[in-house]
This record gives C-alpha cells, sequence and structure tokens, in this order.
C-alpha cells in the first residue's frame, strides 16, 4: 500500500532505505519470500511522460527549459537531481541523487554489463557465487544485447541486441585493424536494460527516440516501474514517500536496530519499527548514515576505499560518411557501442585498473558534437558534415583507490534537518592520470586507425581535464570476510550490527572497468535472500 | 503527418505493446506562439537589435542551395529567448555586443548597420571572426556569443531540423535499423 502513515503499532519484519536499484529489487525479493516490508523513500513521486520525458519540438521546449534554468530543450529526469546535498573537497568531485522513488534508476543510462570471473579475483565471493543472480536480473530487468564470447565480460540473458551507428562500424574497423597488429581490445554493441521484446513486467517497448535519461514510457527498467510495483502486488509491501530518515534506533546495548525516526512530509517525526534495516541510500549517503549513527564501524572502513569511474572524451569524424543524409539516428541514446577488454589478460604496468570506452555515434542536433570555426556556407557545410560523421569515444577508468578519496561528515555544514552534510574527497593521483592518457592515445589510435580524424581530444592529461562519473561511486561500506578492515560481510550484512544489511553499490570492493547497476541489483537480491534465511532461522534478533 | 499522430497510430498497434503506455503519455502543455513562429513578441531584443541580430545570424548560417538560412528560420526570436532568460550579464554582453557592431558600422559608413548593404555588413562580419578562438576586441568577443547561439537557435528551429539536418529522429520507431552497409563491415 502508500501510505504517509504507516500503522504506528506495526513492526516490519524489513525496513529499507532508498528506493532506487538496490533497495527497489530488494523490495521485491524480500516481499516475494513472504516478508512484511517497508519501504522508506525521501522524495516523491515522478510519473514517466508527465513528470520528466516529453516529445515536445525543441522550439516548443526551449523557453520552459530556460526559464527553469537549463539550456538544453531536451529534458531528463537527470535535471530533477539534488545538487546541494554534499560538500566536494579535492579534484571537483561530484555526486548525483535524485530524490524520487525509484531514485537513479529513473535516469540512467540503461547499461547491464556483468562483472566477469577476473574482476571477482579480488573480491571474497566468486563470479560463480554471483551469476544466478545476474541471470535474474537480467530477464527481470529485461536487458538486451548480443552474445559476444567475451571471458571477462560474460553474455547473459538477452533479448534481441541493438546495431551500432555508420561511424561506430568505423570504430570497430579500426579496432579490428589494431588488433591484426597484436592489440588486445574488443568492440562490441551496447547491452542495455530497455525493453527489445514482450516482458512479463508488461512494460511497453522501447520506441528508439533515445530519450533514456528521461524514458516516457517506462521501457527503460526502473525500480519504480518493475520491483516495487511487483513486490506491491503482494500485499506485503508499504511505500512511505517524502520520508526522509533521520537517526537510526538501537537497542539500549546499541547491539541491534529496532527501527528508524523519519520526518514525513509534513515536517513531523515519525517512527518505524522493524525487526531488519537494509540501507540502499547510495555509496554517498549510506556510510553518511552510518557515521551519523555511529553505527557499524569497529573497522573503521565506512566511508573508505571511495572510488568511481572517471573518463575523458575523444571524438573523431570519418570522411567516407560526410555525405550521408541522416536516418533516424537516436536510438536507445547515444552509446550503441564498447570498446573493451583492455588490460583483462596482461595487466598495465602503469596502473593497477583499467577502463573501458563507451562509444556513440550519429548526427543528433541536440547533440552536436563539432562547432567547426568560420561563418558562412562554408561553416553550415562543416557543421553538417562533422556532426553526420562523428564518433564520441568517453573513457571510462577505474580510479584507484587511495587514503585521499573517502567520505566524511562536514561539522560546518548541515543539511536541514541540522544534520552534518557529507564531504566527498577526490584527489587524483598520479597513476589515474596515467591511465587517462592512455585511453586519450589509444582512442586517437583507433579513429585514425579506422581511417578518421580526431576534432576533439583533451591531448596531455591533467587533473584538471578528468571528469568524474558522478553517479557512479561506490566502495564506502566494503565488504570482506574480516571484520577488522570490512564493514559488511559477503552476504550484505553489518559484521557490527547483525540485523543491518547494505543493499547497495557501496559494498564493493574493488571495482573493474564496467558499470556498476547489474552487479548492484545481483548483490543487492542476493543480500535479500540471505536476510531472509537467516530471519526464518532466527539469526537476526 | 504530424508527430503526435504518430504516437497514436503506434499507441494502438499491439505487437509494440505501448498502446496503453503512449495513450496515457500526456505532452506538457505549452503556449505559442514559439520562437520561429509567426506572431512570436520578443522579450528583450529592442526593435532597433532585432534587425541587427537578424542579419549577423543570416550571415554566420545564410540561405543556400543546402537550405534555408538563419534569417528563415528566424533564428533571432531563439537569441531574443537565451538572452532574456540569460540574466543581467548575458543580457549586457548582447547589448553591448551590438552597440559595439553599430560603432563599427558608422566608423567605417557612417550610417547604422541595418542601413548598409549585405557586403558591407558581411566585411564587418569578417573583421569579428577574424581571431576566432583568441578573441580580443569587443566585436572578436561579442562574435563568439554570436556564433554559438545562431548555431544553437538554428538546430533548435523548425527548418535547422527540417530543411538543413534532414532530422528523422524523437519519432516512435518499430525498430533500430543500425548501420546496414556492407562496406562499413569491412575491415
Amino acid at each position: 500500500m502508500w501510505s504517509n502513515d504507516p500503522m504506528a503499532a506495526t513492526v516490519y519484519d524489513i525496513c529499507i532505505v532508498g528506493s532506487g536499484f538496490g533497495g527497489g529489487i530488494s523490495a521485491y525479493a524480500l516481499t516475494q519470500l513472504g516478508l512484511k516490508v517497508a519501504l522508506l523513500e525521501a522524495g516523491g513521486r515522478l510519473r514517466a511522460g508527465v513528470d520528466y520525458g516529453h516529445h515536445l519540438k525543441p522550439w516548443e521546449m526551449l523557453e520552459r527549459r530556460l526559464a527553469a534554468g537549463f539550456t538544453s530543450p531536451v529534458d531528463s529526469a537527470w535535471d530533477l537531481r539534488e545538487k546541494d546535498h554534499f560538500t566536494g573537497v579535492g579534484d571537483r568531485p561530484d555526486h548525483g541523487w535524485l530524490k524520487a522513488l525509484g531514485g537513479r534508476s529513473l535516469c540512467w543510462a540503461g547499461h547491464s554489463l556483468r562483472f566477469g570471473p577476473g574482476d571477482y579475483k579480488r573480491w571474497p565471493i566468486s563470479y560463480d557465487d554471483v551469476a544466478p543472480y545476474y541471470t535474474r536480473a537480467e530477464k527481470f530487468m529485461g536487458v538486451y544485447g548480443y552474445k559476444d564470447g567475451l571471458w571477462n565480460m560474460p553474455d547473459g540473458a538477452f533479448s534481441k541486441g541493438v546495431p551500432m551507428r555508420c561511424a561506430e562500424m568505423m570504430l570497430k574497423r579500426g579496432v579490428e585493424r589494431l588488433k591484426k597488429k597484436g592489440a588486445r581490445m574488443e568492440f562490441v554493441a551496447q547491452r542495455k536494460a530497455m525493453l527489445m521484446e514482450r516482458h512479463p513486467s508488461g512494460r511497453p517497448l522501447c520506441h528508439f527516440c533515445g530519450k533514456c535519461g528521461g524514458c516516457c514510457v517506462d521501457a527503460k527498467y526502473t525500480s519504480a516501474n518493475t520491483p516495487i510495483p511487483a513486490a506491491m502486488r503482494t500485499g506485503r509491501l508499504t511505500v512511505l514517500t517524502d520520508a526522509a530518515m533521520t537517526r537510526i534506533l538501537k537497542t539500549q546495548d546499541g547491539r541491534l536496530v529496532t527501527g528508524v525516526e523519519y520526518t514525513n512530509s509534513k515536517g513531523q517525526t515519525e517512527r518505524l519499527m522493524a525487526k531488519a534495516l537494509v540501507l540502499s541510500c547510495n555509496s554517498i549517503e549510506t556510510p553518511r548514515q552510518l557515521l551519523l549513527n555511529n553505527l557499524a564501524n569497529s573497522s573503521g572502513q565506512v566511508g573508505k576505499n571511495l572510488t568511481s569511474h572517471f573518463g575523458v572524451h575523444v571524438i573523431g569524424v570519418f570522411n567516407d560518411l560526410i555525405d550521408r543524409r541522416a536516418p533516424n539516428d537516436e536510438g536507445t541514446g547515444y552509446y550503441h557501442s564498447l570498446l573493451t577488454g583492455l588490460y583483462w589478460d596482461e595487466p598495465s604496468k602503469e596502473f593497477e585498473n583499467t577502463y573501458q570506452v563507451q562509444c556513440g555515434a550519429g548526427l543528433l542536433p541536440w547533440r552536436l558534437v563539432s562547432t567547426p570555426r568560420g561563418y558562412g556556407s562554408a561553416f553550415k557545410k562543416s557543421v553538417y558534415e562533422e556532426n553526420a560523421a562523428q564518433a564520441g569515444m568517453n573513457m571510462q577508468g577505474t580510479l584507484v583507490q587511495s587514503p585521499r578519496k573517502f567520505v566524511d561528515l562536514d561539522s560546518d555544514k548541515k543539511d536541514r534537518f541540522g544534520q552534518p552534510r557529507v564531504r566527498v574527497h577526490l584527489h587524483y593521483e598520479d597513476e589515474d592520470i596515467r591511465m587517462a592518457q592512455d585511453a586519450v592515445n589509444r582512442c586517437e589510435e583507433i579513429i585514425q586507425a579506422g581511417g578518421g580524424r580526431v576534432v576533439a581530444t583533451p591531448g596531455r592529461i591533467d587533473a584538471s581535464k578528468l571528469i568524474i562519473d558522478y553517479n557512479h561511486w561506490v566502495g564506502t561500506t566494503r565488504m570482506g570476510t574480516d571484520p577488522r578492515t570490512s564493514v559488511v560481510n559477503t552476504d550484505g550484512q553489518s559484521h557490527d550490527v547483525k540485523n543491518l544489511f547494505v543493499g547497495d553499490a557501496s559494498v564493493f570492493p574493488r571495482y573493474p572497468e564496467k558499470n556498476p547497476t547489474l552487479t548492484n541489483v545481483a548483490l543487492s537480491w542476493r543480500m535479500a535472500e540471505r536476510l531472509a534465511e537467516k530471519m526464518k532461522r532466527g539469526e537476526l534478533a | 503527418m504530424e508527430r503526435r499522430d504518430l504516437f497514436k497510430i503506434i499507441a494502438a498497434t499491439p505487437v509494440l505493446e505501448a498502446g496503453q503506455a503512449l495513450a496515457q503519455h500526456q505532452h506538457a502543455s505549452t503556449t505559442g506562439p514559439f520562437p520561429g513562429e509567426t506572431g512570436y513578441k520578443m522579450k528583450f531584443l529592442t526593435s532597433a537589435e532585432e534587425p541587427v541580430i537578424d542579419r549577423l545570424a543570416d550571415i554566420i548560417i545564410p540561405a543556400d542551395s543546402r537550405s534555408p538560412g538563419a534569417h528563415d528560420a528566424r533564428v533571432v526570436h531563439f537569441i531574443d529567448l537565451f538572452a532574456h532568460y540569460g540574466g543581467p550579464a548575458i543580457q549586457q554582453r548582447w547589448r553591448d555586443g551590438v552597440a559595439a557592431v553599430e560603432t563599427e558600422s558608422k566608423r567605417r559608413h557612417g550610417k547604422a548597420f541595418a542601413s548598409l548593404d549585405r557586403a558591407a555588413q558581411e566585411a564587418i562580419v569578417a573583421t569579428m571572426a577574424s581571431n576566432e578562438g583568441n578573441p580580443g576586441t569587443a566585436l572578436e568577443h561579442f562574435f563568439a556569443l554570436l556564433k554559438q547561439r545562431t548555431l544553437d537557435g538554428f538546430r533548435y528551429s523548425r527548418v535547422g531540423l527540417d530543411a538543413y539536418f534532414g532530422y528523422k529522429g524523437d519519432i516512435p520507431s518499430r525498430e533500430f535499423v543500425g548501420c546496414n552497409h556492407p562496406e562499413h563491415q569491412r575491415v
């Protein structure tokens, strides 16, 4: 049921805080297993195609967008994200937080890549432990893709794939030519959680409008359109929106959590009692809540081990394509292809982690990538040709974990409840810069090998040119088998407080180059099942 | 056929399974006239500034064999919106930019920019563009703003989108074809 006034006398089996990827799938899994669940979400409900996601023409949309402070006439659920909830320290950290039912799943790009056996070598669990949950997650979310046979980005339960555009094929050509000279890398089509075939959820099929950041019909998987409605249908889920947790309630000895205190939409303080608590707030807010409540941190690792993806952009133009008359290039968002397989078999000597490169192309008037010099008819001709023939390469590398990247509390700045805001500390290391330089050099090489010319590149890299991925933070409540060096165990359960679990990407102990969401959903699903088993065995009391 | 009609058709097509969602997909209400349309009312540019911006934009993106240009697209309407919502500092740049163009016009020819013939106007734009990428003078700085917003207005206009880009996106499609050119598949 929907509620802003939960039954005060009710003690829920589970309280989940946060309704994004981790919280949504946890609510689904736990209610399927017969447990009574309350789901707290700090934001309200947003409706696809109403509150975000419009198909108005740009001239119809422009004024309302300018009036709202945006410059693009294309709207996205991203436009609704919080921006003033954290303090950045160092090299321009940023954080995306969409306070709404479904959280950032409303505005994600849909990329759904499995971590591979090689990635799990540095985890306390193996690929085989997670593989069944990947398969379930792919089916449940509706992931499309092609079978590529890559050992460290395994194929999954895909619906039919979506092909690349012409300029992406030029990049693929460049990759294949370099592979013939000994380069070790792969170029494949993307895998995304957007419906290409009928799906049990009843979500409509993708109609290829390209505005995936605010999918107007819910063809893209979100927590709000698939797991939460399914959990609601069990009759065992209560969803509380506009409910911001302000305190975690504990037993007197602090050994167990008993529920949460939260502020409702009227500003009133309420309590919700539960036998177990799942934090699915995100990799910045979950450690903040643990630090605020002085909870689950005997290891001192809460907020540490922070990492994310970062990158740079390189753009090429292929003369073979400059005369093409544009078809409908929109598809499923800009990136239809992926450069991957880099340093899987033989790690770099220059940096510990690796990177992938998300690639896109197409004549997309709202996303012109090239503004040539000059004016007049020659300029007009160049604008068309360069944008019709462009391919963009967006490096996505993994930041090395270091003591200079972490999350803590800001004692100087408070949120609206008077509690310390979170500080995000980001300082790029030389190793990060070396990786980005490697990526830039490689992208330029691929464009040229494919017959193109580089029209935009950061060139020589320094920290000022790096762009942080504000959605991909992980690591701040890392899992491990040793309570002295990790926050949660391999089931996502706090080492210190046995009825406290974490269901988000903050549990990732190490981070490959691949996008985090599919693994977040798979691991949260696994966590929820482990939680339910432990509860039924009476191990959480 | 209008795009909204296409949505209605697709919405009724069972194979898409999108019927219910698309039928319920409410487009946000707006009120015209929109930029580029007859009846648009200027919000920021004065009646003296409007023809100056209109001509400058048309020199940057002229009509040619490829498509109509910035004047036909009424890019000046878009620039008016960008300036109106850009805040005081941006508005001042537009105001000062037009004033600098008028000063240059009077210095060279003793009359207003709008009254010059096109060749004389183009010569002033050539001066404005002479140090693109490394602007020094007020005219050169103004050119950077003018050019960017001219391109923005043009690509957001009906003329730019349809006649110039030949854009076929942002409509519901049953499939995404992708690259189907055998010559592009060859290594």
